[in-house]
């Protein structure tokens, strides 16, 4: 039975990670390298950031209260992404069409289910945990026992918060003879983890000064209290690591293993149960009754867009990694440097924005800053860069349709030109709204803009030529596009423009918008007839 | 009417995958396309379609050349790839929506209820193809590439998945396209539908067209009055 559990949890995680594809040993060595630097980037910030905050613990003599602040990050950390990845791994994983008909038992299948989610957890912790735990123990000069336990406690402290989100999961899903609407569930889980994380920088945002960090802290110390009750290895782990307490340690390793296999013992067959009925999804199905307006035509062109909305709204890891991201983020990111400018000026903000709006040497300044953020905020757009990749093999029906190539690719440039542009209308209705800024400025950027929204969705033209056709996860075109460093680059390069033209030549915001205006109108003209020459000869890159 | 003029195509420097291929098919014939697997069929097709690249040589559809002329080329054939895993993001409707709108169809509530009928898949139009079975999703395809009444008929493997009444149907169709005179071409690793239904079949191996001509001229050939897979196998194991 034990190596059942091995082999069936390497095999789940394999197959998770790799997702099909050709895997050749340079790109291998490449994804080790680029993991292993961001590894270093966000232990780095980590063990900065924890230095920060043990300084001001060690001066007041508090250290201690540093473990419990870590250990109640993992736990929330664990709960969350478990509650996340729960689903997907139990439920909707397809290993599970794959392994139902092998003589596995239910047991063995829900262990090695459970040991792919401690897994997964296990990589979050490291980058969370370890850096913090090690400045900690390098602070505070503790000898190698306390590394020891560290290790141990890390390896233990998300087991009980991980096996309670399962158990609470397994239950409903058994209750409910599972939920069979995969798309709506990923839609759902991945949003949310898109807005935690856009909370968290909020959060992160707003501390700016030690008086802010230390109010922080003794908030987030009430919230220890509550954790250590309710889960019971919270304070034997804390006292393991600050007491050397070898009889806590012992109860956490007993209490942890015990759960395990108690939630194992005992849910193996309501998970069973939950999965066979969530087996097939019901995402799309439906019985709604066609009517005369289901049969109308809309036009070739109207009709190609919808087609490619439609496949941007409907598959969650499109809508939550491209689409969602571009519509939050003007919201966050003019909400925060509105509520940090505010909490640092209070009134002398109303003060200085009417000298600035007064002063007509400032309105290049002004209205440089509006393009900026039109620029910021289309450096996350990726849409045309995988416009048609995201088609897979779908992709060749571009080339057999009797419909010009380059009107095709247009078709596939809006989507990514009207979130650009819906992202700036939110960003100028906050700005007239949160910063007064006049009319004029936002009249004079709308133009300006259009036309270079336009010209962002001509970042097709670097999928276009080699596209990638063959994958089987959608994730894999979203987070393993290297176009997307394009998209920066070419984002920042605008950017470095607007602000040469603005803050070293001085332009007035009337010069400026006739320039920008004429140059990226020239621009948008001169790849539309690039694209309409060359036409199918654009897609000799992917056959 | 399809011809292939001398056309060539290769993936890598000395390998051929189609190797001077001429070829036509008339009006008014149902034309199977034989081969083993990695014979050169799938990518004949693809050049035929436009999908690839044409190395040397021409294609011509209706007198249209496939590169030099390709919108025209390509409105007249209906194309059903191998794969029918397409458009999964889109309903049933949608998708035939879009084909008419892309062949600007007229008529499509009558073509698509017809259509939809006769494959028996009316009644999933409003789902998506992603909850659709492998024959279903198969259907909606040929569906979608019959709408527009195209002239010719270019089907890759369109058999597979399809229930025994829409293979029938959909023989049925093909029988009396040609008999309109109108141009069947289809490829098919099943020997008997092939048998039973094609004028004429070519027989393609390693690049090279080894045979073109009815089932009785091929048995001429060969003096022998075997079934055509027995004749299949004698052809490609001797090349």
């Amino acid at each position: 039975m034990i190596r059942n559990i091995i082999n069936l949890t390497k095999v789940f995680l394999i197959s998770s990670f790799s997702r099909g594809g050709n895997r050749k040993k340079k790109n291998n060595i490449g994804k080790i390298a680029l993991y292993a630097v961001l590894f270093i980037y966000l232990a780095g910030v980590f063990g900065y950031l924890s230095y920060e905050v043990l300084s001001g613990l060690i001066a007041v003599k508090q250290e201690e209260a540093f473990i419990g602040l870590i250990l109640m990050a993992i736990i929330t950390l664990v709960l969350f992404t478990t509650i996340i990845s729960t689903m997907n791994v139990l439920y909707f994983s397809d290993d599970n069409l794959f392994v139902l008909p092998l003589p596995f038992k239910p047991l063995e299948v829900l262990c090695a289910k459970l040991n792919t989610l401690l897994i997964y957890v296990y990589m979050e912790e490291m980058m969370l945990g370890i850096a913090p735990l090690a400045m900690y123990g390098w602070m505070t000069k503790q000898n190698i026992l306390y590394y020891l336990f560290m290790v141990i406690v890390l390896l233990l402290v998300p087991v009980v918060p991980l096996l309670l989100v399962t158990m609470i999961v397994i239950c409903i899903m058994a209750l409910t003879r599972g939920i069979r609407n995969k798309s709506l569930v990923q839609l759902i889980t991945m949003s949310l983890s898109v807005i935690f994380s856009l909370m968290i920088s909020m959060v992160s945002s707003s501390m700016n000064t030690n008086e802010d960090v230390m109010a922080m802290m003794n908030k987030a110390g009430s919230l220890v209290g509550i954790y250590k009750k309710a889960f019971v290895t919270m304070p034997m782990a804390i006292d393991a690591l600050t007491k050397y307490d070898i009889l806590s340690l012992i109860l956490l390793i007993v209490i942890s293993l015990a759960a395990y296999a108690l939630v194992s013992i005992f849910a193996q067959k309501l998970y069973y149960r939950g999965m066979l009925g969530s087996l097939y999804s019901s995402s799309g199905i439906s019985d709604k009754k066609l009517n005369e307006k289901s049969y109308q035509s809309k036009g070739l062109m109207f009709s190609y867009v919808m087609k490619e909305i439609r496949v941007y709204f409907r598959r969650p890891t499109f809508f939550v990694q491209l689409i969602l991201p571009c519509l939050l983020l003007p919201a966050f990111t003019i909400g925060i440097t509105y509520f940090s400018i505010v909490s640092q000026m209070g009134e002398e903000l109303s003060a200085g924005l009417d000298f600035i709006y007064a002063d007509s040497d400032f309105s290049g300044y002004v209205f440089a800053v509006l393009i900026l953020l039109v620029m910021f905020i289309s450096m996350y757009s990726f849409i045309s860069t995988i416009a048609v990749s995201k088609d897979g093999h779908d992709a060749y029906a571009m080339k057999y349709l009797p419909v010009a190539f380059h009107r095709q690719l247009i078709c596939k440039m809006i989507p990514d030109i009207a979130v650009c542009l819906l992202s700036y209308a939110v960003v100028a209705v906050m700005a007239m709204i949160l910063f007064r800024v006049p009319l004029i400025h936002v009249l004079l950027s709308i133009p300006v803009a259009v036309l270079y929204s336009i010209l962002h969705g001509f970042l097709i033209l670097s999928d276009v030529r080699r596209p990638k056709l063959d994958w089987t996860s959608e994730i894999q075109i979203v987070k393993k596009n290297m176009r997307m460093m394009f998209t920066m680059a070419y984002s920042l390069l605008n950017m470095g423009l607007v602000a040469v033209l603005a803050f070293i030549l001085n332009m007035d915001l009337y010069v400026m918008c006739a320039i920008l205006s004429v140059l990226y109108l020239a621009l948008d003209v001169l790849l539309y007839r690039y694209i309409e020459r060359k036409d199918i000869a654009l897609a000799d890159g992917f056959e | 009417m399809i011809e292939f003029k001398n056309v060539s195509k290769s993936y890598r420097k000395g390998i051929k995958a189609v190797d001077d291929l001429s070829l036509t098919i008339n009006d008014g014939e149902i034309f199977g396309f034989l081969g083993p697997n990695g014979a050169g069929k799938s990518t004949t097709i693809r050049m035929l379609t436009g999908i690839l690249n044409i190395d040397e040589g021409q294609i011509l559809l209706d007198g249209k050349d496939i590169e030099k002329e390709p919108i025209e080329a390509k409105k007249t054939f209906g194309y059903v790839a191998d794969d029918p895993d397409q458009f999964l993001a889109l309903k049933g409707i949608e998708y035939l929506n879009f084909m008419a709108d892309v062949y600007n169809v007229e008529n499509r509530k009558e073509k698509i209820q017809q259509l939809s009928e006769k494959f028996e898949i009316a009644d999933a139009l409003s789902s998506r193809i992603e909850s659709y079975s492998h024959g279903m999703r198969q259907k909606i395809v040929i569906c979608g590439c019959l709408m527009h009444d195209p002239k010719n008929w270019i089907l890759d493997e369109p058999m597979t998945g399809l229930d025994p009444r829409s293979s029938f149907d959909l023989k049925e169709m093909m029988r009396k396209h040609a008999d309109e005179g109108k141009c069947v071409f289809f490829s098919t690793h099943v020997l008997d539908v092939a048998e039973k239904l094609c004028d004429r079949v070519g027989i393609i191996n390693k690049g090279k067209l080894l045979f073109t001509g009815t089932l009785q001229e091929m048995r001429d050939t060969f003096e022998e009055n075997a079934s055509l897979e027995e004749l299949f196998l004698e052809i490609t194991e001797n090349d």
